[in-house]
C-alpha cells in the first residue's frame, strides 16, 4: 500500500519520465523480461509504458507497454503490478477520450483494490472515474463517487491523511472542479479549495502539480468572476507550472483555458494567438483531445467574427474529432456502465464474501465474474439500443409519412400554378376553333336552304356547288372540333396525376401545342408580353414512347422560364432608350442524337435569347424551391420536378447552358 | 368598301368569304387578309389607304391587334382608317385598352355574323 502511494505521487512528479525514457529503447531487457518475466519486468513495462504517454502524444506503444504489463502482471499473480499497469491503461484511455475503456479498466481495478482492501488504489480508481464522470456530465455519479472519497478520508480508511496528503489534495482538487462546473457554479467554495493547492503548492518544491492545479483553478475562479488581470496571472503561472513539470495534458488544457479567458474579456488578438498556438503544437503531436476543443475555440472566434469560411473549417475539424473525444457513442456506453453500477455493487458484495476462503480462488472467480458482467453489460446495451432503435424508427416512418403528404400536396400545387398560367391560353385556343364550328354549322345551313331553292328551280350546277361548299365546310367543323378536344383532353392531362405508363407520343405535336398555350396564356396576363416563336422540328422522329403529360409539364416549364426570360429583357430595353433593338425569340426544336448512354436519342432543345442564368444561380436551378422569382410568384419547384421527370422518369438527361446577355439552352435527351 | 382582315387563323379567309358571298358577289364588300400584323400594315403600305376598314384580331403572334391598331391610330393622321378589334378576349382589360388606343368597335368571338353585317352597313 505504501508502495503504491509512493508510485503515485512518484509518477506526478518529473523525474520518472527521463529514466523511463531511457529505459523504454533496451531491447536486451525486454527479451530477458519475455524469458523469465517477474515483478521487475512489470515495473520495466509499465514505466516504459507511462513515459510514452506522458509525451501525450499519439503513439501505440504506451497501451502496448501498459497492456503486456497487465497481462504479465496478471500470469505471474503480481498484484500491485496489475493495480499500477491497469490504472495507468485507464488514464491513458482516459486522455484520448476513450472514456468506456477507461471505465471499464477502472471497474475492474476497483473491484480487485475492494477485494484485498488496498484502500489507497481504490481511492485513486474513483478519482479517476471522477474526471469521466465530469467529462460526461453524468452529475448523479459524479456526486456518488466524490461522496465515497469523502467517506474514505473521513473514515481515515487510508495510511497517510495529513492535510497536505495526496488524498486530501486529490480530494480538494475534485471538489474545486466539481464546483466550478457550469451546472454547479458556486465560485465561492471553487475559490476555497483551489487555494488550499495553491497555497502548498507554492511552499513545496515536490508538489509542483498542486502549484499547476492551484493556479489553474483560482484562474478559473477570477476569470468567471471577471477580474481577468488575476485570471491571466494565474494562467500564466500555471502555464510555466506545467512545462517545469513536463505535464503538456495540463499545459494544453490551461492553454485553452486562457485562450478562453482572453475571449471573455474581449481581448480577441491574444485570444487567437493562444489558441493557434495550442492547436498547432496538439496539431502536430496528434492530441486528439486537444484538437478537438482549440478546434472548436477557434471555430467560435472566427464564428464571433463572421468569418465564415474559416469558422466552418474549425468547425469540421472539431467535429472529426468530436466522436473520438466525446461522442455518443462512448457517452452511452458509460451511461450504461453508470446504470449497472448498482448490479454490479451487489455482485461485488458477494465476491467479497467467497474471496474470505481462497485469494487465488477469488481471483479467478472475481474474473469470470467481470467477464459475465460484461457480457450482461453488452446484452444490456443492446436491448436498450434495439429499443430506442424501434422507436426512432416509428418517428422516422411517421416523419417521412408526413414528409411525402407534403411533397405531394406541394407537386399537386405546382401542376394547379401551371395550369393556371394555361388557362387564359386556353380560353384563346378554345373560343377560336368554336369560333369557326358555330360559324360553319350557321353557314351550312343556309347553304342547305339554298340547295332546296337550286333543285325547285332544277338549277343542278348550282346544287353541286353548293354541295361541295357544305362539304368544306364539314371538314372545317370536324377539324376545328377536334383542335378543341384535343386542348380540353391535354388541359385534362395536365392537371391529373401521371398515369405511369408511357405511350407512344407524338413529341412534336406535343412541343407545339404547349409552346401555343403558353405563349397565349402569358399574353393573356399581359398584354405588353410579345416574343417571336421559331420551331425546327425532327419529322423523322416518329412517335416515341413517354409519360405524355409528365413531358408535357416539362417542356411547358421551360418554355414558361424561356418566355419569361425574354420578356423580362424586352421591359428593360423598352425603358432604356440607348439599347439596340431586340427581339425576344424562344425556339423549340427536336432531333435525333446521341444518347448519354451512346445509342440513339431524342434532343429537345428550348432556348431564348434573354439575360441569361447568373454562374452563381445555374448551379441550384435544378435544387427544390429555388426560384429568382418574387416570392408568391414561382413555387420554385418547377425545374426540380423537371429534373426527376427526365432522369427518374425517363432515365434521361436535362442539362443548361447560358450566355451571359446571350441567352439560355435547355437541352433534353431522351434514350429511344 | 373594302375591308382588310387581320388574323393568324387561316381558315378565318375561308369563313368570310363564305360568310360574304353574297356581298363579295354583288360587289357590295370587298376582301383582303393578313395574317400577322406585320403582314397587314406591309399590304396598307403597299395599297396606300385602300382599306377604308380594318377587322384585326388581338391575340397573334409578333405583334399584337392593339399594337397594330396603336401603329394605324398614331401613323395616319387624317383620317386613318377604321379599326374594328375580334378577338376571343372580350374581358375588360382588352376592351378598354382596344378603346383608349382609338378603336372603333369591339367585338368578340365566336362572331356574330349578322351583328357584323349591320354594323358594316351603318359605317
Amino acid at each position: 500500500m505504501i508502495r503504491k502511494t509512493f508510485f503515485l505521487l512518484f509518477l506526478l512528479t518529473t523525474s520518472i519520465l527521463c529514466q523511463a525514457q531511457d529505459a523504454v529503447v533496451d531491447q536486451k531487457k525486454l527479451d530477458a523480461g519475455r524469458r523469465n518475466p517477474d515483478s521487475n519486468f512489470v515495473k520495466y513495462l509499465t514505466n516504459a509504458g507511462v513515459a510514452y504517454y506522458m509525451k501525450a502524444e499519439k503513439n501505440d506503444s504506451a497501451e502496448a507497454f501498459l497492456t503486456q504489463a497487465a497481462a504479465v502482471a496478471e500470469r505471474i499473480n503480481y498484484i500491485p503490478g496489475l493495480q499500477d499497469a491497469r490504472d495507468h491503461l485507464a488514464q491513458y484511455y482516459y486522455n484520448w477520450g476513450r472514456l468506456s475503456q477507461s471505465l471499464n479498466m477502472l471497474k475492474k481495478s476497483e473491484a480487485l483494490a475492494e477485494s484485498i482492501g488496498d484502500s489507497a488504489s481504490l481511492f485513486s480508481n474513483l478519482r479517476q472515474e471522477t474526471q469521466i464522470y465530469m467529462r460526461t456530465g453524468n452529475m448523479k455519479m459524479l456526486r456518488s463517487i466524490l461522496n465515497r472519497r469523502q467517506v474514505m478520508i473521513d473514515n481515515k480508511s487510508i495510511k497517510d491523511l495529513s492535510d497536505t496528503s495526496y488524498f486530501v489534495m486529490s480530494q480538494n482538487n475534485s471538489l474545486g472542479l466539481y464546483y466550478a462546473l457550469p451546472q454547479i457554479n458556486k465560485q465561492d467554495s471553487v475559490k476555497y479549495y483551489f487555494s488550499k493547492l495553491y497555497n502548498l503548492g507554492k511552499v513545496s518544491d515536490n508538489y509542483n502539480l498542486w502549484l499547476q492545479l492551484g493556479s489553474g483553478g483560482l484562474a478559473g475562479y477570477f476569470s468567471s468572476k471577471q477580474i481577468y488581470d488575476s485570471a491571466f496571472y494565474y494562467y500564466k503561472l500555471a502555464l510555466s507550472g506545467s512545462l517545469l513539470g513536463k505535464r503538456m495534458d495540463n499545459y494544453n488544457a490551461m492553454m485553452i483555458l486562457l485562450a478562453k479567458s482572453y475571449n471573455k474579456a474581449g481581448q480577441t488578438d491574444s485570444s487567437f494567438k493562444y489558441a493557434y498556438q495550442v492547436y498547432n503544437s496538439a496539431s502536430s503531436h496528434s492530441y486528439l483531445s486537444v484538437i478537438y476543443s482549440s478546434a472548436g475555440l477557434l471555430a467560435n472566434l472566427y464564428k464571433q467574427q463572421s468569418k465564415y469560411d474559416s469558422a466552418v473549417k474549425y468547425m469540421t475539424i472539431e467535429s472529426q474529432y468530436k466522436d473520438s473525444v466525446s461522442g455518443n457513442e462512448a457517452l452511452q456506453n458509460i451511461q450504461a456502465i453508470a446504470s449497472e453500477q448498482q448490479f454490479k455493487e451487489m455482485e461485488q458484495q458477494k465476491a467479497k464474501e467467497d474471496a474470505v476462503t481462497a485469494y487465488k480462488a477469488t481471483l479467478k472467480t472475481w474474473f469470470f465474474a467481470g467477464g459475465l458482467l460484461l457480457l450482461l453489460l453488452i446484452i444490456a446495451f443492446m436491448y436498450r439500443t434495439n429499443k430506442q432503435r424501434s422507436r426512432s424508427k416509428i418517428e422516422i416512418e411517421k416523419a417521412y409519412h408526413n414528409l411525402k403528404d407534403t411533397q405531394s400536396q406541394l407537386i399537386q400545387s405546382e401542376k394547379m400554378a401551371s395550369l393556371g398560367e394555361l388557362t387564359a391560353g386556353i380560353a384563346h385556343e378554345i373560343q377560336n376553333p368554336l369560333n369557326f364550328v358555330n360559324n360553319f354549322s350557321e353557314l351550312n345551313t343556309e347553304l342547305i336552304e339554298e340547295i332546296k331553292t337550286a333543285i325547285d328551280k332544277n338549277d343542278y350546277e348550282e346544287v353541286k356547288t353548293l354541295a361541295k361548299d357544305v362539304d368544306e365546310n364539314e371538314q372545317k367543323i370536324l377539324f376545328h372540333g377536334k383542335r378543341a378536344d384535343a386542348i380540353v383532353k391535354g388541359m385534362l392531362q395536365h392537371s391529373r396525376s401521371s398515369t405511369g405508363v408511357k405511350e407512344p407520343t407524338d413529341i412534336n405535336a406535343l412541343c407545339d401545342e404547349y409552346l401555343r398555350l403558353s405563349y397565349h396564356g402569358l399574353r393573356a396576363k399581359d398584354k405588353s408580353f410579345n416574343a417571336t416563336m421559331l420551331t425546327d422540328f425532327d419529322d423523322s422522329i416518329g412517335k416515341i414512347n413517354v409519360l405524355p403529360q409528365e413531358l408535357g409539364r416539362v417542356i411547358l416549364n421551360l418554355l414558361t422560364n424561356a418566355f419569361y426570360a425574354v420578356h423580362e429583357k424586352a421591359l428593360a430595353a423598352t425603358s432604356d432608350p440607348t439599347a439596340i433593338k431586340y427581339e425576344p425569340t424562344v425556339t423549340i426544336s427536336t432531333k435525333r442524337s446521341g444518347s448519354p448512354s451512346g445509342a440513339e436519342g431524342l434532343l429537345i432543345t428550348v432556348s431564348d435569347n434573354g439575360n441569361g442564368i447568373p454562374q452563381n444561380v445555374i448551379d441550384k436551378i435544378f435544387q427544390p424551391f429555388f426560384t429568382t422569382k418574387p416570392t408568391g410568384q414561382g413555387t420554385g419547384l418547377g425545374l426540380s420536378m423537371s429534373y426527376d421527370i427526365i432522369t427518374k422518369g425517363h432515365a434521361g438527361t436535362i442539362t443548361a447552358e447560358t450566355i451571359e446577355k446571350k441567352g439560355t439552352t435547355f437541352k433534353i435527351i431522351l434514350p429511344l | 368598301m373594302k375591308i382588310l382582315v387581320v388574323d393568324d387563323e387561316t381558315d378565318v379567309k375561308v369563313l368570310f368569304e363564305q360568310r360574304f358571298r353574297k356581298e363579295i358577289k354583288s360587289n357590295e364588300l370587298e376582301f383582303a387578309f393578313a395574317f400577322s400584323g406585320e403582314e397587314a400594315l406591309r399590304y396598307m403600305q403597299e395599297n396606300e389607304h385602300e382599306a377604308v376598314l380594318i377587322l384585326s384580331d388581338i391575340n397573334m403572334p409578333g405583334m399584337s391587334g392593339l399594337e397594330l391598331l396603336k401603329h394605324i391610330k398614331e401613323k395616319y393622321e387624317k383620317p386613318p382608317p377604321k379599326v374594328m378589334m375580334l378577338t376571343a378576349y372580350g374581358d375588360s382589360d382588352n376592351y378598354n385598352e382596344a378603346m383608349r388606343l382609338g378603336a372603333d368597335d369591339f367585338l368578340t368571338k365566336p362572331v356574330d355574323f349578322s351583328a357584323l353585317k349591320e354594323k358594316l352597313k351603318t359605317k
